[in-house]
């Protein structure tokens, strides 16, 4: 009898946890929601985590419902002095639960190094953007095809729908994290170093990114955000930008690192 | 001790000497407690200490909770934020779950492997003062900002892993960084003492008959856990003096500027920093492997395959440092290795789990509060286990990443597993030395709200991270959502201390009230319940003679062929002959030095120097020279 209601108390917990996930409900809206993709990359990673979310929350489901399961049927009940039966082990069973765990890891590993190696490659025919961390905030660098001085915007990233885009990522003092759960997870931006990093934006919208690497005092402040825009709008944006520039005199970025 | 002779003698210093160490080693007095070295007393000055900071830690908790509760609060600036987290990293890892893992070393191992002390009973006194004066050093920072009373702390701002550059002087001017790097020099100078000296406890100072494969499973997991702090300890400590340098020399190790390099710090750090968290949890598991048999009286299930999955994990665990750095740009191949590293460690903490709900199975389980807290162990470590198996997927880890889901995975390790082992520990224990028993009620109480409040807490930060909120930060705008899981986990956090104050009324409640225990309340099955409660100085009267792993049980048990116990009649045991409440007369012990203290005094005298003027750091180094001097010339017993 207590077998039935503990499945079935598990079934629930199960269920609960999948209409919770997938609810939509408000509680879990968040322009940072990583459930939530608009992007290639993030879409992958999502895809990933619920292959592994999944069976390690089946897992989950079935240990603690075993542990209860033997609290229940195991407790010393009231008016039996007799000890159990003195069990000091089972060779078949240790060898059952070691091989068991690793069948099912090593069932991870292939889209683990796959997609290791996909977001390690630099996509060919990709936009280039320099993007620089610095205490607190993003600059961003669209370099010229001519090799004259790059667009450059602050805190705000223009990019064209479903292009590739590459980032090379420069730290001026601190080490920050570039971030924008919704396209793409974080890679760290180090000083003394460039990190690579590409994204491919397949909604259009504006979304929200942060800085994921604590950096000092307004390390919570230092956020950004991206336009995925369409090609024209994202043309006419750059030209914008280089116009603003132009007349302002501002000069190009200097990326120096340390002192 | 005064002469009846007439003309006084003159007091020189040695007599003055003679006299306190007589003085401590009545066991009475405060200076009894000062000059101590008996592993007992240490050991519960570790406890104390390390539950004091415990406290501290905790409010700090706290503060960040109120703090995050609601979106862009004001509560505490980014500046006080951010040295009151990094304290709170630090003052958790250093201050109270290694030293109290320490208590446990020191108050338990000697009596479980059937010896009198520890090997080197002043050296454990030495890491006591110096823990003790690391903590003290490490927290007096607070006061070095300016007006505390205004809000000016002076604490490390950091964060508790202190990535470089942003500790170096031209990110974090004050002196907070100097203080943490220092602190952590002294704390780790103490864990090396404690380290070596339970290795050559645990090889040479077992009682005949002990081998190796009868050493109770907590006396293993102690073992593993010295080995792991003696060669871990080493890499941070040579992290910390490059940082040193840089700070104080203006040496470039980390300035990427000058060509120094910035991720050198992160791979010392993890290489130290992914040993250093199975410190913290091997000696809740050993703690949890001794409870569970207890109460479901039954042995261990699969006891070498216990410890052997506990001895690769120490071996393991220096082979996923860089699972802490995939977004750092290490590389395809060395994430994909480090992943799949990660993934295999987590085959051995299965194998753990396994083994404790089979040991569970077919038992005749009593439900104790020390079973209690190990229940919620394995309960709470399992979810621990498995987030961290997430962590092993290494491009769904890029969004995990610094976020809330990685500060849930990791309470629920230390929190959820280490602390609860830990509270195990304490109800299990605490019956042997203080000779009373807790109070059940009032532990199933601490139980209930901490489990609820745990689970309150942490489970909300694990939806947080995956809504993309990263860790460390300050505050966070309306909009994202994030207010009300936050606000969840600020009310989970006040359950947690308020459960905390139930436990601190149970104690006092029980040293005062509580049920007389016995030699043997639990009817246990390792040697520390074959002697009075609470234990003489000696410990044993006789050193028993080991026959077998849980060798009291088989005193008290015989098996017939079909492994159904039978009790073994009174007085008919081979073991009855012993008489275990011999009055103890003629054992030698260890005399009580001061010598240590006063050595360990020297460490914060020489690091404060560090900061503010060599002339300190001469002072400091006399002190520990003479601490040093002493001890060695003093004779070890009188």
């Amino acid at each position: 009898m207590r077998h039935r209601h503990l499945s079935r108390l598990a079934a629930l917990a199960a269920f609960l946890v999948a209409a919770l996930a997938f609810s939509g409900c408000s509680i879990f809206d968040s322009p940072q929601n990583t459930f939530a993709p608009a992007g290639e990359v993030a879409r992958d990673q999502k895809n990933i985590f619920f292959l592994t979310m999944w069976p390690a929350l089946a897992i989950l489901v079935l240990v603690e419902g075993l542990l209860l399961f033997i609290l229940l049927r195991f407790r010393h009940r009231e008016g039996d002095d007799g000890l159990p039966q003195q069990v000091h082990g089972n060779n078949k069973l240790e060898i059952a639960w070691t091989i068991a765990p690793v069948l099912l890891l090593a069932f991870f590993v292939p889209p683990t190094i796959g997609g290791i190696v996909d977001l390690g490659r630099t996509p060919k025919d990709a936009v280039v953007v320099d993007v620089n961390g610095l205490q607190w905030k993003w600059l961003f660098e669209y370099p010229a095809a001519d090799g004259g001085t790059p667009v450059q915007s602050a805190d705000e990233l223009h990019i064209p729908i479903n292009k590739n885009i590459t980032f090379r990522l420069h730290s001026a003092d601190v080490i920050h994290s570039f971030w924008v759960p919704k396209l793409a997870g974080k890679t760290d931006v180090i000083p003394g170093r460039e990190n690579h990093m590409w994204i491919k934006g397949t909604e259009i919208g504006t979304y929200s990114g942060q800085c994921a690497e604590f950096c000092g005092l307004d390390h919570a402040r230092m956020r950004f955000t991206v336009v995925v825009e369409s090609e024209e709008d994202y043309q006419s944006w750059l030209k914008q930008q280089a116009a603003a520039q132009d007349g302002s005199g501002q000069p190009a970025l200097a990326r120096t690192e340390g002192d | 001790m005064a002469g009846a002779g007439y003309a006084p003698k003159r007091v020189t210093m040695a007599d003055a000497l003679r006299q306190a160490r007589e003085n401590a080693g009545t066991y009475k007095g405060i200076w009894s407690w000062i000059g101590t070295v008996d592993h007992k007393r240490i050991g519960l000055l570790y406890g104390l200490t390390a539950f004091f900071f415990f406290l501290v830690g905790g409010i700090e908790a706290l503060l960040i909770r109120l703090q995050l509760a609601t979106p862009d609060a004001t509560l505490l600036n980014p500046d006080q934020y951010n040295r009151i987290f990094t304290m709170h990293g630090t003052t958790m890892v250093f201050l109270v779950v290694m030293p109290l893992s320490a208590a446990f070393f020191n108050m338990v191992i000697p009596l479980m492997i059937g010896a009198r002390d520890v090997a080197f009973p002043r050296m454990n006194a030495f890491s006591y003062w110096a823990f003790l004066f690391g903590g003290i050093f490490l927290n007096v920072s607070f006061f070095t900002g300016g007006n505390i009373l205004r809000g000016e702390l002076g604490a490390p701002d950091g964060g508790w892993f202190g990535y470089a550059p942003l500790t170096l002087n031209r990110f974090s001017p004050g002196n907070g960084i100097d203080f943490w790097m220092l602190g952590l020099q002294i704390l780790g100078v103490a864990s090396l003492a404690g380290g070596f000296n339970f290795v050559v406890t645990i090889l040479n100072m077992r009682a005949p008959g002990m081998t190796l494969f009868r050493m109770p499973l907590f006396v293993w997991m102690t073992l593993v856990t010295s080995f792991l702090i003696i060669f871990a300890m080493p890499v941070i400590a040579v992290a910390l003096f490059e940082l040193s340098f840089d700070r104080l020399f203006d040496a470039n190790f980390f300035n990427a500027a000058k060509g120094g390099t910035p991720l050198l710090w992160q791979h010392m750090f993890w290489l130290f920093g992914h040993p250093e968290v199975y410190i913290l949890i091997l000696p809740a598991m050993g703690i949890v492997s001794e409870v569970l048999p207890t109460f479901s009286r039954k042995p261990l299930f699969g006891y070498p395959f216990v410890v052997f999955s506990g001895v690769a994990i120490g071996f393991m665990s220096w082979g996923v440092w860089a699972h802490h750095m995939y977004t750092t740009g290490l590389g395809s191949v060395a994430n994909s290795a480090f992943g799949v590293s990660t993934i295999l460690i987590s085959i051995p903490t299965g194998v753990k789990i396994f083994n404790w709900m089979a040991t569970l199975w077919g038992g005749s389980i009593k439900f104790t509060t020390p079973l209690y807290f190990s229940v919620g162990f394995i309960a709470m470590f399992t979810i621990g286990g498995l987030t961290g198996v997430t962590h092993s997927i290494v491009p769904s880890d890029y969004q995990q990443q610094d976020t809330y889901y990685i500060v849930a995975h990791f309470h629920q390790v230390l929190f959820g597993g280490a602390m609860f082992g830990l509270f195990a520990g304490i109800y299990y224990w605490f019956p042997k030395f203080t000779g009373r028993m807790m109070h059940e009620g009032w532990g199933k109480l601490h139980f209930w709200i901490m489990f609820i409040g745990f689970n309150l807490t942490f489970q909300p930060m694990m939806i947080l991270g995956l809504m993309g909120m990263p860790r460390r930060i300050q505050t966070y705008p309306d909009g994202y959502g994030y207010g009300f899981w936050n606000m969840m986990a600020t009310v989970g956090a006040f359950m947690i201390a308020s459960s905390i104050l139930v436990f601190m009324y149970n104690v006092v409640r029980s040293l005062k009230k509580g049920e007389i225990a016995g030699d043997d309340p639990w009817d246990g099955r390792t040697l520390e319940w074959t002697i009075p409660s609470p234990p003489p100085a000696y410990n044993f009267a006789q050193i028993p003679q080991v026959h077998a792993l849980d060798d009291f049980w088989h005193r008290k048990y015989a098996e017939d062929p079909k492994g159904r116990p039978i009790p073994v009649p009174a007085g008919a045991s081979d073991h009855a002959s012993h008489d275990e409440h011999a009055d103890g007369h003629g054992i030698h012990m260890p005399s009580p030095s001061y010598f240590p203290l006063i050595a360990a005094a020297g460490l914060p005298l020489i690091a404060t120097g560090l900061i503010y003027d060599m002339a300190i750091v001469a002072a400091g180094a006399l002190v520990l020279l003479v601490g040093l001097y002493g001890w060695i010339l003093e004779p070890a017993t009188e």
